[in-house]
């Protein structure tokens, strides 16, 4: 079972020398070995809105706060699947994605979080951040919230009316628009 | 792993099926928002009504210092001698700018203001008669009314310091005025608005200035028990009263030479001369109070301040002092000398340069300086 990301280290040790590539095959027996016993106690499986069925490894899910209490405090059933009906598949699997590289990814993160970033627009940042905010997760929520920061503070008024979607409702403008660091401190 | 849990559902709908149906409720515009920094979120109170009332709102400007608690973008803010003129300068410009003279936002006032004390982006200024101060936080450009400080024509503020207690969430300012024959010590609390007099100093600090950190202001001075030893006394904004904070166990503190306090990272710190191995060294206190949580930031080999008062007058070594200023994550110090100039060095590579700064002779007190949208009631 469960092959993906560890496959890939398979292949990408191949071209080692066959006593190296033994030993790391060995390593990955045992590791496997150690995650499927886990999983076949633990293992949760989640329901997105879509209707499609994720299983989880317990790893993951200890980042997802709020289906984590679901299982500690409600006795939840673990042979059904937690319906999410907040979030879609495709959300899910970016979740999981992102939840999995911050947790294993200890060389490249900074460069998966850019790759990360790249992929989304800015419907599909909302999007990802509403659902972390719902799952309660909160190495997600941070990189998304300065994802944003860094997306808008340079910006004006109006885009930040077009990206947020916002009605301007301010009729007097100019008085609450004050520059930042100058001017004098007299009185008025 | 991922093959199975991620990767395994291929029901993903392509492309946006309601490209404006996520629309962020406010507590996740509060938590963005938390992030921006303070020039930019003045600009954004004019998007809508309610990220105006949001972006005012006391408690999202506290939430908001506590986020940028470890800014990048500190300030340096003096007043001008003999010119009634506050400025400002970015750290980050102050130390690109080796080959060009630093620039300066200039702030110009009517009356001449000295700055008592900065804290959480507000400072607190006091006119050049002593007789009345303000508060002014020059982010969001606001400004208390003034207060008077009962300071008459033959007295005097010597000793003072400005801080913020949140036990009773107001800031508060310490003025020791004095004449030749008497001295009042006393405490005036902004939003109360009202001066308390309290205990005089059980010592006699060596620099007027208290150096705010972790809820006390912070001075040193010689020990009561004994003049060869240093010691810092604190005043503790909470409770109002004094109390002494160990230095450096490490060594003898005789052989230090005029230590002198600033905060840097949040933490007090101590910068002495010293006179055996002819360096400054700056000790940081990682843990307020804790005496073995002190650790030494930086070593500064002995240099000439001024090369002119030097030569003609080598007992004026006896005098030098450095006060640390800012440091960079990559070790980069900026320190003030006594003679009012500003150096910048450079611990990895150990080069020490004079900073030259446009036009300002004469930078009267500098003071660390954090943005903020602190507006207290006062």
């Amino acid at each position: 079972m469960v092959i993906t990301a560890k496959g890939k280290e398979i292949l990408e040790i191949a071209e080692e020398p066959e006593y190296v590539m033994l030993a790391k095959v060995e390593d990955l027996k045992m590791d496997m070995l150690r995650i499927v016993e886990e999983e076949e106690i633990k293992k949760i499986r989640l329901k997105t809105s879509d209707e499609a069925t994720f299983e989880v490894e317990p790893s993951i899910l200890k980042e997802m706060k709020r289906v984590q209490s679901l299982i500690n405090t409600e006795a939840i059933d673990t042979s059904v699947a937690i319906p999410l009906p907040n979030i879609t598949s495709r959300n899910l699997s970016r979740i999981i994605d992102f939840c999995w590289e911050h947790q294993y990814n200890t060389e490249n993160l900074e460069e998966f979080k850019g790759r990360f970033l790249k992929s989304l627009n800015h419907q599909e940042l909302k999007e990802l951040l509403l659902a972390a905010n719902y799952l309660n997760i909160k190495t997600l929520f941070d990189f998304l919230c300065n994802s944003f920061t860094d997306l808008i503070q340079n910006e004006s008024p109006e885009f930040i009316r077009d990206f947020f979607n916002i009605l301007n409702d301010t009729n007097s403008v100019k008085s609450m628009h004050a520059p930042a660091f100058q001017g004098s401190i007299d009185d008025d | 792993m991922l093959g199975s849990t991620g990767k395994m559902p291929k029901l993903a709908p392509t492309g946006d099926e309601s490209p404006s149906s996520a629309v962020l409720p406010e507590e996740l515009i509060w938590e963005i928002l938390l992030r921006v920094p303070v020039r930019s979120l003045v600009q954004f109170r004019c998007v809508c009504k309610s990220w105006n009332s949001l972006i005012s709102d006391p408690q999202f400007a506290k939430d908001h210092l506590r986020t940028t608690a470890t800014d990048p973008n500190q300030r340096l803010v003096s007043s001008l001698m003999g010119n009634p003129k506050i400025v400002s300068f970015s750290v980050q410009s102050l130390i690109q700018s080796l080959s060009s003279p630093a620039r300066a936002r200039r702030f110009s006032m009517s009356d001449k203001f000295h700055i008592l004390g900065s804290c959480n982006g507000l400072l607190c200024l006091c006119d050049i008669h002593q007789r009345c101060i303000r508060l002014w936080n020059p982010s969001i450009r606001f400004r208390s009314k003034r207060f008077p400080t009962g300071v008459t024509p033959d007295t005097g503020i010597t000793h003072h310091g400005f801080g913020y207690d949140h036990l009773t969430d107001s800031y508060k300012l310490l003025v020791a005025v004095e004449d030749l024959n008497e001295k009042v010590t006393k405490v005036y609390t902004f939003g109360e608005n009202s001066w308390k007099v309290i205990q005089n100093f059980p010592c006699r600090p060596t620099r007027w200035l208290g150096k705010f950190v972790s809820g006390t202001l912070n001075w040193i001075a010689k020990a009561a028990a004994s003049d060869d030893q240093w010691v810092i006394l604190n005043f503790d904004l909470g409770n109002e009263s004094y109390g002494e904070v160990l230095l450096p166990q490490e060594g003898d503190c005789n052989k230090f030479c005029n230590p002198v306090l600033n905060v840097l990272r949040g933490c007090l710190c101590v910068c002495f001369y010293d006179s055996k191995e002819a360096r400054w060294v700056v000790w940081l206190m990682k843990e307020y109070g804790v005496q073995h949580s002190w650790t030494k930031l930086v070593m500064i080999p002995h240099f000439i301040q001024d090369p002119w008062i030097e030569c003609q007058h080598s007992f004026f070594r006896w005098y030098h002092s450095l006060e640390p200023l800012a440091i960079t994550e990559n070790g980069i110090i900026i320190l003030k000398t006594n003679f009012s100039k500003v150096v910048i060095y450079n611990s990895i590579d150990g080069k020490l340069n004079y900073l030259r700064i446009r036009g300002e002779h004469g930078l009267h007190d500098l003071h660390s300086y954090h943005e903020s949208l602190v507006f207290p009631p006062c």
